[in-house]
């Protein structure tokens, strides 16, 4: 496999890896019951949303 | 007060009255010109090309030694401090070898009967670190006379040295100008 | 409140966070700069004419080609290799809208790895863009990174190591285009704008590729030439005729080290008939030690924080109240690549390179930079084109 078509499915799987954080970070942002937590998790979601939307 | 002021006119015309003989007897820079560097700056380049477009022989090699001295013809020396840490790494050498070769060259150049410059032409560019500092204290501590541009001497730092160790001093404005003091 | 209508309040505030920031994300990605090339036009090509390896990629830069039809030589000048350098694509561009070649060929691109180009460095609070005052109103360019944006080239390798020489690299370093040349056709992204850019070099026979950039005065090497061996003599007297007819602060000259691989000045000159040169100005911006990161300090080069680190004679060039204003950097970069082609000539006078309607240094510090970049918007369409 040369090194463009891997690196390509090695940044396709980046994606992954990021919607897989997102995720998780939605399921605990859901599950805390603390109001601190909620805006953490709630900030720390941020990067990861716009890495997915490919915007940075 | 007065005193003093009186001394310190008398100690400023005596260094007039010293500067204008140190140029005063600076004897004349005669060609052909041999040019090295001790640093792997570009300043020997530089220098071979001032003199190459004002009509003055000049040959440069910036790893001259002194045992290649022997098959020249030149009636002087000039070497450039001042240092080039790209330079001295793409030729594979150090400030401490280069100080070698040079001090080495410039011996073997006065036994040969040549006049020995040591030049700083870069500019204050050239005098910013202590690889600067030991290639520019080499050079000129080995030379008969000493050539620089007004920015290398913009601190006065040469005219000091010269003064001090009672060396003739050519000081000229810039670079491109070298080439007409070598005529 | 509940914990429910606290969290959707979060939420709520987080998501517009988001959404203001990918906007103005979104904003910068998508500017298109506009270019009025001058009238002596003779092709506008694509990276992707010289070699399919930048085809379809964000990094298929427009290609600017100003032949005299009078046999002579070939520059080739490259802007935007570091788009944080903002002086080296307008110097680029001043070429671009004013040239008109008398003898041989120009080449100019302006922005050479776009995809650097369409994002500011993480971390840094750059502005996103940059203004120049004109005549008919305000000109905006893209600020950008060092590097490649990680959404055009990803990931980065562990190592970088360097082709063909091998050496090792930082591994952000593959996404720099002054770390790739030559580069290669299979390589990634900024590996691949290299080989494309040596296609051209290559094809159309340069005899001279000047690459401009910009340094932080905390740099060692600043204000300055770096040429390949085989342009010396020439860089020597530009170096010094510069500095005694038309710099206040001096221009000096380095050899560009054989063993450092990647950069333009050493692999251009190796892998083509070309010499390769690079022209460094003082940016304050750069410096770590900078104040209030603006447009403002951008533009203006002024900073009491350098200023005081000149002060501890802690800079490689001098500082002071008036700064490095950019239109300051602007003439140095322009009459320093006009300096070369004079010298150029006068040594290869068959390869001459003559090229007219190029502001002088005196005009640039005089007039600004605003008056040599024409309206887009008054302009005949033909001649518009977008970076
Ligand atoms: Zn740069």
């Amino acid at each position: 496999m040369d090194l463009i078509m891997s690196n390509s499915v090695a940044m396709i799987l980046y994606y992954f890896i990021t919607a897989f954080f997102l995720l998780a970070l939605a399921k605990n942002f859901l599950a805390t019951k603390s109001l601190q937590e909620a805006a953490l998790y709630g900030i720390i979601m941020i990067p990861f949303v716009l890495r997915l939307l490919r915007l940075k | 007060m007065k005193k003093n002021a009186t001394a310190l006119f008398c100690l400023c015309l005596a260094a007039l009255l010293f500067a204008g003989m140190a140029s005063a007897e600076a004897p004349k820079l005669e060609g052909p010109y041999l040019v090295t560097t001790c640093g792997q700056s570009p300043g020997a380049v530089m220098l071979r090309m001032s003199a190459l477009q004002a009509g003055v022989q000049a040959e440069h090699d910036n790893a001259l030694s002194a045992p290649a001295l022997a098959g020249k013809k030149a009636k002087t020396l000039i070497v450039t401090a001042g240092t080039s840490m790209k330079g001295m790494g793409a030729a594979g050498t150090n400030v401490n070898k280069e100080i070698e070769r040079c001090t080495a060259l410039m011996e073997a150049a006065r036994s040969a009967g040549m006049t020995v410059v040591g030049a700083h032409i870069e500019g204050m560019a050239r005098r910013t670190d202590s690889s600067d500092e030991a290639s520019i204290e080499a050079v000129m501590g080995a030379a008969d006379i000493i050539l620089v541009v007004e920015d290398s001497d913009s601190d006065g730092f040469f005219t000091r040295y010269a003064g001090e160790h009672g060396k003739p001093i050519v000081k000229v404005k810039d670079a491109l100008a070298i080439g007409n003091a070598l005529k | 409140m509940t914990i429910r209508t606290a969290k959707a309040v979060i939420l709520l505030i987080a998501g517009g966070c988001a959404a203001v920031a990918g906007l103005l994300f979104k904003e910068h990605r998508e500017y298109r700069e506009a270019v009025v090339v001058s009238p002596y036009i003779t092709e506008v090509k694509k990276l992707s004419d010289y070699s399919d390896s930048v085809k379809d990629s964000v990094n298929d830069a427009n290609v600017y080609i100003f032949d005299s039809g009078v046999p002579g030589g070939t520059a080739v000048l490259i802007g935007g290799t570091h788009p944080e350098e903002p002086v080296a694509n307008m110097s680029a561009q001043i070429f671009t809208e004013n040239v008109k070649p008398l003898q041989g060929k120009v080449i100019v691109i302006n922005r050479i790895n776009r995809s650097a180009s369409l994002g500011t460095r993480m971390g840094e609070a750059y502005p996103r863009f940059y203004h120049v005052k004109t005549p008919w109103g305000t000109k905006k360019w893209r600020y950008g990174d060092r590097v490649a944006s990680p959404l055009d080239s990803w990931p980065d390798p562990e190592v970088y190591i360097h082709y063909p020489s091998g050496q090792n690299l930082a591994y952000m370093d593959i996404r720099n285009a002054n770390r790739t040349w030559p580069g290669r056709p299979d390589g990634l992204l900024a590996e691949r704008t290299c080989f494309a850019a040596m296609e051209l070099i290559r094809k159309e026979k340069a005899d001279v590729v000047m690459d401009f950039h910009e340094a932080e005065l905390e740099y060692a090497v600043e204000n300055t030439i770096v040429v390949h061996e085989k342009g010396q003599p020439v860089a020597a007297m530009a170096s010094m005729m510069l500095t005694s007819q038309s710099f206040d602060v001096p221009i000096g000259m380095e050899f560009s080290p054989k063993a450092l691989h990647g950069l333009s000045h050493r692999e251009i000159g190796d892998h083509s008939h070309a010499v390769s040169y690079l022209a460094e100005v003082a940016e304050p911006m750069l410096d770590r030690i900078r104040g209030i990161t603006d447009e403002e300090l951008l533009m203006s080069g002024k900073d009491r924080f350098v200023m005081k680190a000149g002060e501890h004679k802690l800079l490689y060039a001098p500082i002071d109240e008036n700064g490095w204003p950019a239109h300051k950097r602007t003439a140095r970069h322009v009459t320093t690549m006009m300096t070369i082609l004079q010298v150029h000539n006068m040594l290869t006078p068959d390869k001459a390179i003559i090229l007219d309607g190029i502001p002088s240094y005196g005009d640039l510090m005089d007039n600004g930079m605003g008056q040599y970049f024409a309206d887009p918007d008054a302009s005949p369409a033909e001649r518009v084109f977008f970076d």
